[in-house]
């Protein structure tokens, strides 16, 4: 669409604007329509723990082994 | 996910009924290992138990052993049944609020580590750990905000005996020990006291109390396990419901998930890798993890039945406290604009930062759980 407005009519203008509302609309709408498809699926698919809690201890221990290593070589972001 | 397998799809229908019924007999047992608890703890302390829970008085201790028990033993269910067996004890009901208060606290550590499993993706990590903190943030508030209420005017202490006085009246105190929950354990409760009691003194009371732990953990983890094979269908359906609809809906169905599955770290550390995949975002995230705080009350309720006789009230008093606590938070926290945006955006602060340098978010845990508890005791007590 032109930059140039000064050309077309209110009344084109609008139906414009109208048209231009009704496509976000419907985009949103969309959208709305597939987060809710992903977050369904999502739930579909989650997996409760079978151990009492969900902690895998050998990730917090990598997590903190990272940190040590992060301040060892006090380096800047990651 | 790790140490994961996918439940409930397997479950054969027409095959339940012994998981119910094992259900049916674990929740007995963590009755009745209430009420054992409650008996040993009067044994332990020899009916002394303000008297020696007097460091406690001051309630910032109380606040971190409950932070501390909880982070420990990573289940708030098993630490305020504990607690409410403590009250059955003769444990004055406002040296355990604060207690309860930690506990809330001491939950959260849980799905914060579960957060940590996602530190090799900036991106996942960040919106992980904000999911988690949103938690944590949370609950610190609400014990900002209500600590000091009760302190100056034991407002939760005061809201719960009135209720329990309402309910309960002064019927149980009449009944002399005699309620139905006591007399329908006092078969279990009964034998392990006799054998309890062949120890001598003082250390009859402690075994009944280190029993009633174990069972009470024992009781809690199985009907965890159970219910996820039995319940993970209707869960499932609860959060399907939801998707799409308002944030009261959010917080009802964290609340009936975590009911469902008898759990709040259960249902929170759910949420964090779904957060972590961009699936669900901070904001929907959030009162499904308020939820998770109401819905994890029943438990402390329900451990509260086992108690008959004069503490029943007290004991009644104490799970109710667990529960007005989490349900005037959300209330007060969730319902005041001003301050419903507060952990999203503590949360979304501390998730940047955590996500640029991991030793914010490792600053964060050991601060949280381990340097405030520590400094809050230092200062009180110097103070």
């Amino acid at each position: 669409m032109s930059n140039d407005l000064s050309g077309i009519s209110r009344a084109e203008l609008a139906r414009i604007l109208d048209e231009a509302e009704g496509h976000i609309s419907e985009i949103r709408t969309e959208l709305e329509r597939r987060e809710a498809k992903e977050q369904h699926e999502a739930i579909d698919a989650l997996e409760l723990p079978v151990t009492r809690t969900a902690v895998d201890w050998s990730q917090v221990k990598a997590f903190f082994q990272q940190v040590l290593d992060e301040l060892r070589s006090g380096s800047g972001p990651r | 996910m790790a140490h994961t397998e996918a439940l409930g799809q397997a479950a054969v229908p027409g095959s339940r009924l012994p998981q119910w019924l094992s259900v049916v007999a674990l929740i007995y047992v963590l009755i009745g290992a209430v009420g054992l608890i409650g008996t040993g703890f009067k044994a332990a302390t020899g009916g002394q138990a303000q008297e020696l829970f007097s460091f406690a008085t001051n309630p910032y201790v109380g606040l971190v052993i409950g932070i501390v028990a909880t982070a420990l033993i990573q289940s708030s269910s098993t630490v305020t049944s504990l607690i409410v067996g403590m009250v059955a004890g003769g444990l004055p009901v406002a040296i355990a609020v604060p207690m309860v208060m930690g506990s809330n606290i001491g939950t959260t550590v849980t799905n914060t580590l579960v957060s940590l499993g996602h530190v090799r993706n900036k991106e996942e990590f960040r919106r992980a750990f904000a999911a988690a903190t949103v938690h944590d943030f949370f609950n610190l508030l609400a014990v900002v905000i209500f600590l000091p209420l009760e302190i100056m005017f034991g407002l939760l202490e005061r809201c719960a005996a009135a209720i329990t006085g309402f309910f309960m009246g002064d019927a149980n105190l009449s009944m002399s020990g005699m309620n139905f929950m006591s007399m329908l354990t006092r078969p279990l409760v009964g034998t392990l006291e006799a054998v309890s009691n062949l120890l001598p003194g003082v250390f009859a009371g402690l075994a009944m109390v280190v029993i009633g732990l174990v069972l009470i953990f024992l009781a809690i983890t199985y009907i965890g396990k159970l219910l996820k094979v039995l319940m993970v269908g209707k869960a499932k359906e609860v959060m399907h419901s939801a998707i799409g609809k308002g944030q009261i809906t959010g917080i009802l169905s964290g609340t009936l998930v975590t009911v469902f599955v008898q759990s709040s770290s259960t249902t929170t550390s759910l949420m964090v890798p779904l957060a972590g995949a961009g699936t669900f975002s901070l904001k929907q995230i959030y009162p499904f993890m308020l939820g998770s705080n109401i819905g994890t009350t029943i438990t402390a309720l329900l451990a509260a039945t086992a108690v008959g006789g004069a503490v029943a009230v007290s004991a009644m008093q104490i799970a109710l406290v667990h529960m007005l606590f989490n349900v005037l938070a959300v209330v007060v926290i969730f319902g005041l604009p001003f301050l419903r945006n507060l952990p999203i955006l503590g949360a979304e602060m501390l998730g940047a930062l955590a996500a640029e340098r991991k030793i914010y978010a490792a600053a964060w845990i050991l601060g949280v759980f381990l340097v405030l508890p520590l400094l809050l005791i230092a200062v009180t007590t110097i103070f």
